[in-house]
């Protein structure tokens, strides 16, 4: 029975990711393995910041519930500041990839703009953040029971869904705009898309208030996606044509 | 470089592994209450019989219903729109009346939860008296000794039943009676006791149960059948009555009554041997908790004075250890050893003596088995790899497996009937030589460690030669591999691995399919917006962008 609240979840959380990658990755295998190579980088970031919480974690005392606590909120911060180090590396990794693959082309220029690195980079790190998020949550909800019996919310398993899928966003939003600031020396909008990580992650520690997590992270992905929309080239015109050339089609269609 | 990766891969794994057991799964636990300190029913079978409880093969799920009066039931096995259902039961209220039409109707899973006024199970009408044995009194026809009991442990039930030994998680599951329940259990094998009897036994005193008397007398009862022999019945009156008849306390129960349901019955049932079974009741059982889990101290009224120290508890005579006001026992009873020549004595100080041991056997019944079997007396009798079985708890007699070399009644009895052959430590002593090459083996020898004394570090231990032996429970039916034999007991337990039981809260249906119908919204509206961005792409993003065509 509640195969269909894990079905219902895993299309919440992997749906947008799993359509961008049927439409727009699966079918070039450069932009395969620059996922693949981001998820890795997120992994790494992952693993390196575990330690140190790990760390940190046993050579404290077990029982002190607020010292535990605390070093939680201190090991998401780290992780976080290490994602963004890593993002960073990647983008010079890719960099230097690019130089590579210009020189082995015929026409001297990359097959891969910087901007389209940027997108696919930023989704792989969001895809594998979003795996390590959620994994684990959709593993429990095939059993017979729902999270409540303790008093805690029933929605516990939806929610983790949206979040899931609007940080899978964001990294992909946040990843075109790093890559955007890093090749401009725009420095203050690498602040900017460390200080919005921070704050994302910052308000999951209000969970189980719902009301103080999801609404700010949505309000924060819509504003970075029209920012990397923006950073990419768009422009109100462009929309503008995008839906009056689909009119048009559908007219010419119709004439011819 | 690709080792490093290797290596940064392994401890990836290793530290999420460790996370792992670090929280034990917290999604896990904010879904599922276990229910921990529960006994469970399982299922026994014989070459011809079931009787007990099991679950299906994945487990049983019901929703919870708490009954506290009968007409709560009628709910669940008629109006409840949600079978099946998983019914908490008060203790009172377990009882055979309503089972069969509970079991029937629905399927369940009973928990009781309460302490009831009189709980035994168990209903005794077989023994020795058959139809070719004194029909008369087969089939509990003359006396009933457990008017209480029901019978129910002897029932077969197609649904797992578990006895609540914790206030806290009762109370847990009727606040959340809304919720599912779950239990997992896999099979296995066990084998039963029975008893097999011996060829040279003059006679037999049997002590039944003597915990719970009545102005302090003790019954003695006999088979009437057998003694219709009059050799058999010359035995019985010269040799056991005389001895054990002329304590004060003991008192004949009627000639023409049955034998209580007693371990002698077996031996009758070998052949007419002459003997006696003390108990503490006429007719009818004195004790309501019969062969129940509820049989412990506080139900048989077995109080210490507070204040006293366990040691001081142990040196205690409790009101129940009394046999009457003039024959209290003198000495503390770790300073008396007991000694028993035959059991064709017909001296009176044999009278004494077996008064003497029955008071003993009271008095450490009462605590060690009762209360705490890790005390200085029971600690002083086994040696220091053996004490692991001593616990601060009650000591129950239960089937234990691998089977103990040493079981706490063993050196108890041994110590209380034996002799102390030599006062320090030695060599086991050869076979007794005198007594012929029959009775060789007559007798066990036991080394007691003693007690560790303040003065000395070294105990003062000693041997002891007693006719007390621990044997296997195993049915002879097993040993002669007769499957079907009516002779012997063919019963085996069905060993379940883990049985468990959980508690947990399920999404209303509304919330599933909302769920799901929201995650397909999602993926199909994502579907068709990549899709139309996608190949629209050089229209939405104008600047500089490369072909996305990469065919190099």
């Amino acid at each position: 029975m509640t195969v269909a609240v894990f079905f219902g979840c895993s299309f919440i959380a992997f749906g947008p990711a799993f359509a961008l990658f049927i439409f727009t990755i699966a079918r070039d295998p450069l932009r395969v393995i620059i996922l693949i190579a981001g998820a890795f980088f997120w992994l790494l970031s992952l693993l390196l910041s575990s330690l140190v919480w790990f760390i940190a974690m046993k050579a404290s005392n077990d029982k002190d519930q607020q010292l535990q606590r605390g070093l939680l909120i201190f090991g998401v911060m780290f992780s976080v500041l290490l994602q963004e180090v890593f993002r960073f590396a990647y983008y010079k990794l890719l960099r230097k990839a690019s130089e590579g693959l210009a020189a082995l082309s015929e026409d001297e220029r990359s097959p891969i703009s910087v901007q389209q690195m940027a997108y696919v980079a930023g989704l792989g790190f969001g895809i594998m953040s979003g795996a390590f998020s959620m994994i684990n949550i959709l593993a429990d909800s095939l059993g017979p029971g729902i999270v409540g019996i303790h008093g805690e919310s029933q929605y516990y398993f939806l929610t983790s869904a949206f979040m899931t899928m609007a940080v899978t966003l964001l990294h992909t939003f946040w990843g075109v705009v790093f890559f955007d600031g890093c090749e401009n020396r725009r420095w203050w909008v690498i602040a900017v898309v460390v200080a919005l990580h921070l704050l994302v992650s910052g308000l999951t520690f209000l969970n189980p208030i719902y009301e103080g997590s999801l609404p700010p992270a949505y309000v924060i992905l819509v504003s970075m996606a029209v920012w990397s929309f923006f950073s990419c080239g768009g422009s109100l015109q462009n929309i503008q044509q995008f839906l009056t050339c689909r009119k048009n089609d559908a007219g010419s269609e119709v004439a011819s | 470089m690709a080792s490093l990766f290797g290596k940064l891969i392994v401890l990836l794994a290793l530290i999420l592994q460790n996370r792992g057991d670090v929280f034990g799964n917290a999604v896990e636990q904010k879904i599922y209450v276990k229910l921990n300190n529960t006994s469970p029913c399982v299922r026994l079978l014989n070459s011809t019989h079931q009787i007990g409880c099991q679950s299906s093969i994945s487990g049983d799920t019901g929703v919870i219903h708490v009954v506290e009066v009968l007409s709560d039931l009628d709910w669940v096995l008629m109006a409840g729109p949600n079978p099946p259902y998983m019914v908490l039961l008060q203790g009172e209220l377990f009882s055979s009346d309503f089972w069969f039409t509970l079991s029937v109707s629905v399927r369940v899973l009973f928990l009781s939860l309460s302490l009831s006024l009189s709980l035994s199970l168990s209903l005794l009408c077989s023994g020795v008296y058959s139809d070719s044995y004194g029909p008369q009194y087969s089939h509990c026809n003359r006396t009933l000794w457990n008017p209480l009991g029901d019978g129910l442990s002897y029932e077969d039930f197609h649904f797992p039943v578990f006895m609540m030994r914790d206030e806290n998680e009762t109370s847990v599951i009727k606040k959340v009676s809304s919720v599912l329940f779950d239990s997992l259990a896999v099979g296995g094998w066990l084998r039963h006791a029975s008893f097999h009897g011996l060829e040279n036994i003059d006679s037999i005193v049997e002590i039944g149960q003597v915990g719970l008397r009545n102005g302090s007398k003790l019954w003695i009862h006999s088979d009437p059948i057998s003694r219709k022999n009059s050799s058999v019945n010359e035995e019985v009156i010269l040799s056991v009555c005389l001895s054990v008849c002329k304590t004060p306390a003991a008192q004949q129960s009627g000639f023409s009554q049955p034998l209580p349901p007693a371990s002698f019955q077996r031996f009758l049932k070998a052949r007419p041997i002459p003997g006696v079974v003390l108990t503490d009741h006429q007719l009818a059982f004195n004790n309501r908790f019969y062969e129940s889990s509820y049989d412990t101290a506080d139900n048989l009224r077995v109080s210490y004075p507070s204040g006293l120290s366990l040691e001081q508890q142990l040196d205690f005579i409790t009101d129940t250890a009394r046999v009457t006001e003039r024959h209290s026992l003198t000495h503390s009873f770790r300073e008396t050893s007991l000694y028993v020549s035959s059991s064709s004595s017909s001296s009176s100080s044999s009278s004494l003596l077996l008064l003497l041991l029955l008071l003993l056997l009271l008095l450490l019944c009462c605590h060690g088995f009762l209360i705490q079997s890790n005390n200085s007396w029971f600690r002083s009798l086994l040696s220091q790899e053996l004490q692991s079985i001593l616990v601060d708890s009650p000591l129950s007699i239960t089937l234990l497996s691998p089977p103990v070399r040493v079981h706490p009644p063993g050196p108890v009895l041994a110590n209380l009937t034996g002799t102390c052959d030599q006062p320090h430590p030695g060599p086991v002593p050869e076979p007794d030589k005198n007594t012929g090459p029959t009775k060789r083996y007559l007798y066990e020898y036991l080394w007691v460690q003693g007690e560790v004394s303040e003065n000395t570090s070294r105990p003062g231990s000693y041997c002891v030669r007693a006719a007390v032996r621990l044997s296997k429970a195993i049915s002879p039916a097993f040993e002669l591999k007769d499957y079907r034999s009516t002779e012997y007991s063919t019963w085996t337990e069905s060993r379940w691995k883990d049985i468990r039981a959980r508690i947990f809260l399920v999404a209303s249906k509304e919330l599933e399919m909302v769920t799901l119908a929201v995650g397909i919204a999602i993926l199909v509206v994502s579907l068709l917006v990549t899709y139309f961005v996608s190949s629209k792409a050089d229209i939405l993003f104008t600047s500089a962008r490369e072909t996305t065509t990469a065919a190099y």
